[in-house]
């Protein structure tokens, strides 16, 4: 089973993440509440892939984005945007981000989302 | 997606983030220069924004989106902040608790003139909301063009014309020409991101030489939901192909070879439509429900868990009691184990009802803004001691008491600016909260730097309004004559105002507060300020009791009440003004017959009485029982609707033998003999 690690900033979006992510086999190997912490919980779980929220305290997602694949150059991320941030989405790419969803979440496009990345 | 079974922890967490907003807004209405809370204040009304969108309710995630737009532009530079444009933030911030309350409530995604607030807010804010829509660090921009996909048609009919010059180089370098016709679907929110990423990918194999619409236009998500372009590259059609199509959202990928000669190629592309607003109403739609890692249990069943442990309790007891005097193998080993783990599980359980003070403290900042704003003052909360814990059900009802002191601090206690002034004091009132541990109970404190309490008017209210004999009035000292405020019908606000309301006084916080077993008490500094304390039970379920013997029954005395157990020479008792009393440090307290005070008469003492010095109606008794038996938990059931009116027990709790005991309500006890203290 692929582990998850998803990274939000709230609990509800996690839940609603994490909803949508057991639905296909994954397993939420953890959880991140910031920057900071995913790329802490990034090192110590090695995940198979990081659904990634863009917006947070301490350290937001971009810059986690530019740690972990610091750290790891194979790391899969999946950004979770909201509307309107196409800059910042695309500066996650840039940074080396696989791809994105968009909130509200769609469940199947997350689920898409996903099997694209881990097969990237 | 089926919204309703995360609508519980939506709610929880919009509440914290309306609480963060309201705590990020006062700290910027502090220091109106410094920006630094509004990276707080944007982030909370993006999450809101973020939730209640995915939640499907529009109209607050319409207002919260305005929000988020507001505070972006105040960040960004755009929006000069002023006091006017605060004012209108927390009164936007009451409209998104009363979004919530009649989601809460009613189900309903509304609330009352939210649409005036946005058009105040537009008003006030001249350029188009949606301008900036990136964080602090100037990011490039997306122009509003992407968001409403207001796209020019025409843009995309014109096609790409490669030149002979482009093609006649490539073939020298042996490298084909492609034109590449990428569709990206029309639910695709982000085109320009999807046009990024089918640029980069082309990017490792080639170099793109057209483009239609032109590049900027791409960049910027200004075309319908397909584009155009030329592209140079030595890798086969199938392969660039590929390269693109494994992108998400892509629709698909026309890869067509251009030869050298002239082709112009013109498409029709009829889609005007935005795809934007598609998305949204997809992404509405009821998708199956999903499972969330953390489980919400109902209050009711953690109710019911805590009775049980309740009576696992008493059995652990028990079991200890025949243990004890039985000499099975492995019997005390097991029954230690036992105890063990009931201890554990217990802690579990009590740990799970628990809340921080926080949750209830953070709302005062906001409150206190509106009310000495109301009433003129000036006034600052300091908050201590947030992260203490204390069961939910007597936080919440705490929460009432609390606003009436803390209202009554602004209202009563503090002075104006001037008057503060002219006594030589900061111009800015203090309300401190505070709360800490003190063994088996949380202490609340609410105190202010004002006045303080006018003994003089409190003697003569009290003389006004006969609540006491004035030989008996003149007895009390200060303290007392203070506590004299918390009598039902007690109050000395000359005139009704918003603030404070009908002087409905301190009798209703006091009454509240000893309703579940807690104290009230309150101290007074002459000129300098007063305190509420507020000693409230851990937990309501389980408490550690005294238990005593008096008249031939055991009776159970919450610890909360207690202070020590003495044994006095009954030689020592003395009669004062036909009362017994003793001299215990040197402080005269009164006597009491446990056994009298529940209507068993005084029983015959013996030399030395066994005494429960406690702490009731704001002073110390001395308690006579035949004998203490020790302290242990107890867990407390009610008396039931046949017993209800037995007045002085506020329950029953099994002891470890299998009898039952009463457990003593002290404070009603000695309010229905009030006339024998």
């Amino acid at each position: 089973m692929k582990k998850v690690l998803i990274v939000d900033d709230t609990k509800f979006m996690r839940n609603i993440l994490a909803g949508i992510l057991k639905k296909k086999d994954l397993e939420i190997a953890g959880e991140a509440v910031n920057g900071r912490d995913a790329i802490e919980k990034y090192k110590e779980l090695r995940p198979d892939i990081v659904t990634m929220d863009i917006i947070m305290p301490e350290i937001d997602g971009i810059q986690a984005v530019k740690e972990i694949m610091k750290f790891d150059p194979n790391a899969k991320i999946l950004m979770c945007s909201a509307m309107g941030q196409q800059a910042l989405v695309i500066e996650a790419i840039q940074a080396g981000a696989k791809d994105f969803v968009i909130k509200p979440f769609q469940p199947t496009r997350v689920l898409e989302a996903v099997d694209r990345t881990l097969q990237e | 997606m089926n919204t309703e079974s995360y609508k519980e922890a939506f709610l929880e967490e919009a509440v914290e983030n309306i609480n963060n907003l309201n705590k990020a807004l006062l700290n910027f209405e502090k220091n109106i220069e410094d920006l630094t809370p509004l990276n707080e204040l944007f982030r909370a009304a993006h999450t809101l924004k973020g939730m209640s969108a995915t939640m499907g309710y529009d109209k607050l995630a319409e207002f919260t989106h305005m929000l988020e737009d507001v505070m972006d532009r105040i960040r960004g530079g755009t929006l000069a902040p002023d006091i006017d444009i605060v004012n209108l933030l927390f009164r936007s911030i009451d409209v998104m608790q009363e979004f919530i309350d009649n989601i809460r409530n009613q189900n309903v995604d509304f609330a009352k003139g939210y649409k005036d607030i946005i058009i105040q807010i537009k008003a006030k804010s001249s350029a188009p909301a949606r301008e900036i829509k990136t964080a602090a660090q100037p990011r490039q921009a997306v122009p509003a063009a992407s968001l409403s996909g207001e796209t020019d048609p025409l843009k995309t009919e014109t096609g790409i014309i490669i030149e002979d010059l482009i093609l006649n180089e490539a073939a020298a370098q042996g490298m084909k020409v492609y034109r590449i016709k990428v569709t990206i679907a029309r639910t695709c929110a982000f085109k320009s991101v999807r046009a990024f990423m089918v640029s980069r990918n082309l990017s490792e194999k080639g170099e793109i030489v057209k483009s239609s619409p032109k590049a900027k236009d791409i960049e910027e998500g200004n075309f319908d939901n397909s584009f155009e372009l030329g592209f140079v590259s030595k890798a086969p059609a199938q392969e660039i192909e590929q390269s693109i199509s494994r992108i998400a959202e892509i629709e698909k990928a026309d890869i067509e070879e251009v030869r050298a000669q002239k082709k112009e190629i013109k498409e029709n592309l009829k889609h005007a439509e935005n795809g934007d607003k598609e998305i949204i109403a997809a992404e509405n739609e009821k998708k199956p429900s999903a499972i969330s890692q953390s489980v919400r249990v109902n209050i009711e069943k953690l109710d019911s868990m805590m009775n049980l442990v309740g009576e696992l309790v008493i059995a652990k007891i028990r079991l200890d009691q025949i243990a004890r005097n039985k000499t099975y193998r492995d019997l005390a080993s097991t029954v230690d184990e036992f105890d063990r783990i009931i201890d554990e599980l217990q802690i579990e359980v009590t740990d799970v009802r628990m809340l921080p003070v926080s949750h209830i403290f953070d709302r005062y900042p906001r409150i206190v803004r509106d009310l000495s704003s109301q009433a003129g003052k000036l006034v600052e909360v300091e908050i201590t001691g947030g992260d203490i814990e204390i069961d939910r059900t007597v936080l919440e009802e705490i929460n009432e008491p609390i606003l009436h002191l803390v209202r009554n601090c602004i209202a009563h206690g503090l002075e104006t600016p001037e008057q503060r002034e002219n006594a030589g004091k900061t111009k800015k009132g203090v309300i401190r909260l505070s709360a800490r541990r003190d063994r088996n109970s949380v202490i609340i404190e609410v105190s202010d730097d004002g006045r303080g309490i006018n003994l003089e008017k409190v003697r003569k209210k009290a003389i006004e309004k006969k609540l006491m004999p004035l030989d008996k009035l003149d007895t009390l000292t200060d303290d007392e004559l203070v506590n004299l405020i918390s009598i039902p019908g007690f109050s000395t606000a000359e005139k009704v105002d918003n603030v404070s309301g009908r002087g409905v006084g301190v009798d209703v916080v006091k009454t509240k507060v000893e309703a579940f077993g807690g104290i009230f008490r309150m101290e007074n500094y002459q000129g300098e300020g007063m305190k509420s304390i507020l000693k409230l039970p851990l937990t309501l379920a389980i408490i550690q009791a005294l238990l005593v013997k008096a008249a031939g029954a055991t009776y159970a005395i919450p610890v909360i009440h207690t202070i020590e157990t003495v044994e006095f020479p009954s030689k020592d008792i003395k009669d004062i003004q036909a009362r017994r009393v003793i001299i215990l440090r040197g402080e005269v307290v009164p006597v009491l017959s446990l056994s009298e005070l529940i209507g068993k008469g005084r029983q015959k003492e013996s030399e030395i009485v066994n005494m429960v010095i406690i702490e009731a109606r704001d002073k110390k008794i001395a308690l006579t029982v035949d004998s203490v038996l020790g302290q242990q938990e107890i867990a407390i059931k009610s008396l039931g609707e046949f017993l209800k009116f037995a007045k002085g027990f506020s329950g029953v709790t099994i002891l470890g033998d299998g009898s039952i005991s009463l457990i003593v309500d002290i404070q009603a006890l000695i309010e229905s003999n009030l006339k024998m203290v």
